[in-house]
């Protein structure tokens, strides 16, 4: 089972990396220095008994017992502090001299170093360091180490407070650094969007850093220039098809019609009623054409304003019954949006989305067979209205449904229906144009998925 | 009735004149927008058909000019301009109505019939009558010789609509206009299938057709 990560934010993610790599250096850092101060100190406290000790033997060796047990006395008493033990004892650890008054319990018997930490009572902390002298004397020495260990102590705090403090300064750092970095990153979001929905003016702003930020805004810019002038030549093309292809046809129009006037009824007139047929479907197709150009150019200004999508398409469907009924088909409008609260309501324009559903409407009419259900559903989700468009037709094949959304693609088995090939391309420009999603699907028949912006 | 055509393109400024004389206009024609100001300023005419794009002053600030000197003749604009902003333009600027070229002519001269009625006063009338069809317009019933024709409400809206321009020839565009709101064309011709259920509610047993289909161009509801 793949574990989902949860969704950070990228500044998130940012600052909390690299609050972790300051958390790390700054654990490794006190571990080496802890653990070295530790075993520096501890050195430095053994060599100071060693050193002590060595040169109380000495006093013994030169001296015999008398002259270091007047030595210790002098020692103790001069000592102020209760920070060092002398202790020398004989053969049966009974005390000569020193400053405590029996061999303390902790520390063995034996030659060599002992540490003795401190008891609940007692907070001290002692390192001992124990001789025989002349197989018949025992000495100890014994040194505070509270002092070291708090030292110690307080060398640990302070990194433990250089830590916390660079971790959060570390993330709070990131987070900054990272603020900038989003905000510029959103200044390019906020620009695509713009250009996506037919704003093809829009350039990215470009500061005077010339960071790495700064080059890719400058290279998506020129990139924005290129596609701006080529949809300026379409835009171009497209303009001048219509105004110069507009008048000549209206002339052709018109004298066919004069035509049909001065042309007694019969065969001559049939053919040139036909030919104004002709001249009409042209118009539409060619109209159509530069509708859905312009919408994917972002050429077409639209009114857009709040509407019951519901409402629309039932008016939509109500232009469409008696054909339904003549092919004993039906159409079931299901709105699952709850109306009441506007709850189905986009916004958009109402000439572009009543043109959208006709026309699946009547793709589903056509392509579904004779006394089939068309069944158009519409349901509200958190941020979107979706419609499902059914029909029981035989749909259309899966390799060629994206081909379908192309201008003038018309599939093999329906060329020999009436239909320009241009339907499901003014569909997709106005759900693009609308900001929604489009979906083809093959489920026991045929049907479009839409979905569309609340309002 | 007179009617005056600004139009610079001249052969369609000339087929348009020809239609509307056949249709009983005496028509005026001028090529540029000065010209036509000044025409429709100093003579009377039931109807103006505009062109929008004009040499020497725009259609568009011709007809604010007309509106603004309080001339209220209906407008008819024309355009090669089809979007959706432009049509909105050009009624915002006061036009009356605004087909786009290339346009049928029959189609013009059944818009024109329609703006010419609609500018007339309306009578108060609670009742239209097409022979011995009659439609109610308060209880919003059609009879035809004294039965009642079941309708349902767009198609009683199509009946009335008919019956409003009765003897005019009403096309499927001015239908999807004015009765459904459409303004585009459905792939699908849904008019003609509307028509022949409404012929049938109330043609179906009589011997005299009511509404008739005028080829090439659209339906006419008339007795005769």
């Amino acid at each position: 089972m793949k574990i989902k990560l949860p969704h950070l934010s990228l500044s998130l993610k940012f600052a909390l990396s690299i609050g972790g790599v300051f958390f790390l250096i700054n654990f490794i850092f006190e571990g080496v220095i802890s653990e070295t101060s530790e075993h520096f100190m501890e050195k430095e406290i053994d060599s100071r008994l060693q050193a002590k000790i060595n040169d109380m033997n000495e006093v013994y060796e030169l001296g015999g017992i008398k002259l270091l047990q007047a030595l210790i006395d002098r020692r103790a008493k001069q000592e102020l502090s209760d920070s060092r033990i002398y202790l020398l004892t004989d053969q049966t650890y009974n005390k000569l001299s020193g400053n405590i008054a029996f061999w303390p319990e902790k520390v063995p018997k034996i030659p060599g170093f002992t540490e003795v930490e401190d008891d609940h009572l007692n907070p001290v902390e002692f390192r001992f360091l124990s001789m025989t002298l002349g197989g018949q004397y025992h000495l100890l020495l014994g040194l505070d180490t509270s002092k070291e260990e708090e030292l110690e102590d307080q060398v640990f705090l302070f990194f433990l407070g250089a830590l916390l403090l660079s971790i959060s300064g570390g993330t709070i750092a990131g987070i900054i650094l990272h603020r900038g970095l989003k905000k510029r990153l959103s200044l390019i979001n906020v620009t695509c969007s713009e250009i996506m929905i037919g704003r093809f003016s829009k350039r990215i702003p470009v500061s005077r850093t010339s960071d790495e930020i700064d080059v890719m805004a400058h290279t998506l810019n020129s990139m924005l220039d290129r596609v701006e002038s080529l949809m300026d030549g379409i835009r171009h093309v497209t303009d001048n098809i219509a105004h110069d292809l507009r008048t000549p046809l209206t002339r052709l129009h018109g004298r066919l019609e004069r035509l049909v006037s001065l042309t007694e009824e019969g065969k001559n007139r049939r053919l040139v009623e036909a030919a104004i047929a002709e001249v009409d479907q042209l118009l539409v197709t060619f109209s159509a054409l530069l509708g859905i150009t312009r919408l994917e150019t972002g050429e077409q200004e639209t009114n857009f304003a709040p509407m019951p999508l519901g409402t629309l398409i039932a008016d939509a469907i109500d232009i469409y019954e008696p054909i339904a009924e003549d092919r004993g088909q039906s159409i079931i409008l299901n709105d699952h949006t709850n109306d009441n609260a506007g709850y189905g309501n986009i916004l958009g324009d109402r000439d572009l989305i009543t043109q959208c559903f006709s026309n699946l409407i009547d793709n589903a009419l056509k392509y579904g067979p004779a006394n089939s259900k068309i069944t158009i559903d519409l349901f509200s989700g958190e941020t979107d209205i979706k419609i499902v468009v059914h029909d029981e037709g035989s749909g259309i094949p899966e390799d060629e449904q994206s081909n379908v959304l192309e201008r003038f693609y018309r599939v093999e088995s329906s060329r020999n229906l009436p239909g320009n090939g241009l339907g499901l391309s003014l569909v997709a420009a106005v759900v693009r144009l609308h900001n929604g999603q489009l979906k083809l699907e093959n489920k026991n028949g045929f049907q479009v998925i839409i979905s569309l912006p609340k309002q | 009735m007179r009617a005056l055509i600004i139009e610079d393109d001249l052969e369609v400024a000339d087929f348009v004149s020809q239609a509307l004389s056949e249709s009983g206009f005496i028509t005026d024609s001028v090529h540029d927008g000065r010209e036509g100001l000044y025409m429709a300023a100093n003579e009377n005419y039931d109807i103006i058909i505009l062109d929008r794009m004009l040499p020497g002053k725009d259609g568009l600030s011709v007809l604010r000019t007309l509106r603004a000197t309080g001339i209220t003749t209906p407008v008819l604009l024309l355009s090669a301009l089809g979007e959706v902003r432009h049509r909105i333009d050009g009624l915002h600027s006061g036009g009356d109505d605004y087909m786009v070229k290339p346009f049928s002519v029959a189609e013009l001269i059944a818009r024109v019939h329609v703006l010419l009625k609609r500018t007339l006063p309306s009578g108060g009338e609670t009742e239209l009558t097409v022979g011995d069809l009659k439609i109610d317009l308060l209880s919003r019933r059609a009879t035809r010789a004294g039965r009642i024709i079941d309708l349902k409400p767009k198609e009683y809206k199509l009946l009335e609509f008919m019956m409003r321009h009765a003897g005019q020839v009403v096309t499927r565009t001015i239908l999807l206009e004015q009765v459904w709101d459409y303004n585009f064309a459905p792939q699908t011709n849904v008019i003609d299938v509307h028509i022949s259920r409404l012929r049938n509610k109330i043609d179906k047993g009589f011997t005299i057709e009511l509404l008739h289909t005028i080829r090439g161009a659209g339906y006419c509801i008339r007795e005769d």
